[in-house]
């Protein structure tokens, strides 16, 4: 066991915990929800940029490098800069209606209190199993680089989240994200930086057999297609970006919390390439791919061992806390409390808190007897996470959103033919053996656009003026985010 | 130039422009 790590991660916990503890003393239920709507620019860009950045950002993007070369762009990062160029387009509009949950949209806009509970339960499903393989990602790192098993790191790790998120709610989790967005950049920067120091410029030298675009998952222009379609949707529809408009100060916070969140998340990905290119040079083979970036951390010791295993700790934790965070808010307020909409803040608060503790003792259940029977799951499960919300949330979302034509059975129909557009092509490939042409991706995304669209012009939009007004304007004038922020 | 380049181009040019968006959108509200 390497006690010099063991003290950095210990130590590491207890200053999140005690932002939980600090939060816990003054929480209102607006507080555990969306942070009072009060979070500045500097939180609100260190939020996003911490729970953007997940441990498959850092260990699986470094993997996926040393082993694809360029075929990264295509695969992934052009499809999420995409998504971070439609996020900035719709900030400012989110935050204005004031929300307090992204499925709410569905009810506020459609007067669809199913439509709002079944998107809901897809988000919620979605972010368990996310939050699962982070902690088993999270856990691995902690066994190789610390020395302790890995059921116990993995624990470690769900319990403290698990605590200081229950306790603080999103005004604890977007401090702790901010401070783990700062070590994130901070270990990501200084590999780099010990990268550069050990091979000199020539961690700018690509070889020309990793160059090529067509490696790794992407074959053909069709697969180009496809990822750049889940990348994209799975980033434009992620929930836990969409909330931190709800929670952003005013409309023009919004927008730059994805703006200059974007140029860090951009400088973090090319240092990741760079790290990702050069490493087949200085490790042996059998250490490339996933755990890369894990041993070129032990092989350098020290300092940027300590820096890498906390940034790689805090890439984990700050993803899980906003999923679980999310989960346990979803729960409560898009399906509990429509059961019994009478129901007070402070019981709202008191529910809220006992589900993301429910959920977070499942989620970590789940993940150990994972780590237990010893599944081989990461990539998949995060491809199927990213594909569930371009399939059965972006159409819906975004038709909702942007589109007055748009009708209650067009939004439904979307969503759910979407969602089984993907899943049944997924499962029939994976376990019947029965091969569609193309990618799942194209019937889920290509079912949830056409029956949008079909079904919305065959059916009536709701036809209530305050919607309209509050969708799309037409009330005009300076007060109008005012009142839609009620 | 290989392709690696030209993606990586491609990449920050996109990964860019939230900034310059959001930067002029804000300015135009003002």
């Amino acid at each position: 066991m390497n006690y010099g790590y063991l003290a950095v991660f210990i130590g590491y916990l207890v200053v999140v915990l005690g932002v939980g503890v600090w939060g816990f003393t003054r929480e209102t239920y607006d507080g555990y929800v969306v942070a009072e709507r009060n979070v500045g620019l500097p939180l609100s860009v260190g939020s996003f940029f911490a729970t953007y950045i997940s441990s498959a950002t850092v260990v699986g993007f470094v993997g996926y490098t040393t082993l694809n070369g360029a075929a990264i762009f295509p695969t992934y990062f052009w499809g999420f800069a995409l998504g971070w160029v439609t996020l900035t387009l719709v900030a400012a509009r989110m935050r204005g209606l004031g929300l307090r949950t992204v499925p709410s949209l569905f009810e506020v806009r459609h007067k669809s209190p199913g439509l709002r509970a079944f998107s809901a339960a897809v988000i919620v499903v979605a972010f368990v199993f996310s939050v699962m393989t982070q902690l088993v990602a999270g856990s691995i790192v902690l066994h190789v680089v610390v020395g302790i098993p890995q059921v116990t790191a993995l624990v470690l790790l769900a319990v403290v989240l698990t605590i200081y998120t229950v306790m603080g709610g999103l005004v604890a989790v977007i401090r702790t994200d901010f401070l783990q967005g700062g070590l994130i950049l901070l270990g990501v920067l200084s590999a780099f930086a010990v990268l550069l120091a050990t091979v000199g410029s020539d961690v700018f030298h690509v070889e020309a057999d990793r160059t090529g675009l067509f490696q790794g998952s992407i074959a053909s222009t069709t697969d180009v297609v496809a990822f750049l379609l889940i990348a994209w949707g799975g980033v434009a529809a992620q929930p836990y970006y969409l909330h931190r408009f709800f929670a952003a100060r005013n409309a023009s916070t919004a927008r730059q919390m994805i703006g200059v969140g974007a140029l860090l998340a951009t400088i973090v990905y090319l240092a990741i390439v760079f790290i990702g290119m050069a490493l087949p040079g200085l490790l042996p083979a059998d250490q490339l791919g996933d755990s890369a970036i894990v041993y070129f951390g032990l092989s350098q010791g020290g300092l940027l061992g300590s820096l890498l295993l906390v940034g790689i700790v805090c890439a984990v934790q700050s993803t899980v806390d906003s999923a679980l965070h999310l989960a346990g808010v979803y729960t409560t307020e898009d399906i509990l409390v429509r059961v019994r909409p009478a129901m007070t803040e402070r019981t709202r608060l008191v529910l809220a808190r006992s589900v993301t503790a429910v959920l977070g003792a499942l989620c970590t259940a789940g993940a150990v007897y994972f780590v237990v029977s010893g599944g081989e799951f990461i990539v998949t499960l995060l491809n199927i996470w990213l594909g569930t919300l371009s399939s059965a949330l972006l159409v819906p979302l975004y038709g909702s959103l942007l589109w007055r034509r748009a009708t209650p059975r067009g939004a439904a129909s979307s969503s759910v033919g979407g969602f089984l557009g993907y899943f049944v092509t997924l499962a029939a490939a994976e376990y019947g053996g029965v091969e569609a042409p193309g990618h799942p991706i194209f019937y889920g995304f290509g079912i949830s656009l056409v029956a949008m669209v079909a079904v919305s012009l065959v059916t009536t939009p709701v036809s209530d003026p305050e919607v309209h007004r509050r969708f799309f304007g037409g009330g005009g004038g300076a007060g109008r985010g005012e009142v839609a922020s009620r | 130039m290989n392709p690696f380049w030209w993606a990586m181009i491609v990449f920050v040019v996109i990964g860019l422009t939230p900034l310059v968006l959001a930067t002029t959108m804000n300015r135009r509200q003002r």
